[in-house]
């Protein structure tokens, strides 16, 4: 526990530090989709690829560098700022910008995380055919 | 974004991650809530923090750090889509209303609060 409590740390802090500094370079709401769903992918592929893993590595890179670098808070500040900014909180339109994010992400992340699941299954069976062979 | 602030985002999202582990670990076999429960968190702190810190280098620090870390979209869409592998349509539409829904709703009521403390902490 205490060994994935560490790589947690560690694993998050690089996942953080790897999408601030692209976030600084990019400085887009395009940054964000395309961690988020590298991420979602990444995440899905190594769930499935690395179940059989020690606990702290899948820990250390699943809860931690992904998760870490993967985030949800700036999807819902950006929905609800794009909104806010836009024309005020009245009405339908001008909630539009913050909606398109909030619903762009979650299709692009659930596309990847689900691309990513099957991905690993397929590394899985291939490692274990490749091992038996 | 000098070298110490990267340093410090960095160390604010590694302790947000752990946050979020240790609330996994502690929900008893149920990561969907757990989940949940710590994005929701994050986004009502992410707005507070954005509508009450005025200073870049702690705004950069708590909220691409520390809420950044805190927070995670990718156990959210792994965990979304397990449970529609699983013929959970339902919980899976249940899981992803919760968390869109809820996130901006948080969001924008940290946003509000933090707005109204900006001027008592700025006095």
């Amino acid at each position: 526990m205490l060994r994935s409590v560490l790589a947690v740390l560690v694993g998050g802090a690089l996942g953080t530090a790897a999408r601030a500094l692209l976030d600084a370079a990019i400085a887009d709401w395009w940054a964000l989709l395309a961690i988020n769903a590298a991420g979602s992918l990444l995440l899905g592929i190594s769930t499935t690829a690395l179940a059989g893993a020690p606990a702290w590595l899948r820990h250390g890179l699943g809860a931690g560098v992904l998760g870490g670098f993967t985030t949800f808070s700036a999807v819902a500040l950006a929905s609800v700022s794009a909104t806010a900014s836009s024309a005020g909180w009245a009405g339908i339109v001008p909630a539009l910008p913050g909606i398109a994010i909030a619903v762009g992400m979650l299709v692009a992340c659930l596309a990847a995380a689900g691309a990513g699941l099957g991905l690993g299954r397929r590394i899985a069976r291939g490692r274990a055919a490749g091992g038996a062979g | 974004m000098s070298p110490l602030e990267l340093l410090a985002i960095a160390g604010a999202g590694g302790l947000g991650a752990v946050v979020r582990f240790l609330a996994g670990a502690a929900s008893q076999g149920r990561p969907v809530r757990a989940t949940i429960a710590v994005n929701l968190a994050a986004s009502l702190l992410v707005g507070l923090f954005a509508g009450a810190l005025v200073d870049e280098a702690w705004r950069a620090i708590l909220v691409t750090g520390f809420c950044g870390g805190m927070s995670t979209y990718s156990a959210f869409a792994v965990q979304a889509m397990e449970q529609v592998e699983r013929r959970r349509a339902g919980h899976a539409a249940a899981t992803v209303a919760i968390t869109v829904v809820g996130g901006a709703l948080a969001a924008g009521l940290g946003l509000l609060v933090g707005a109204l403390l900006s001027p008592a902490m700025a006095a």
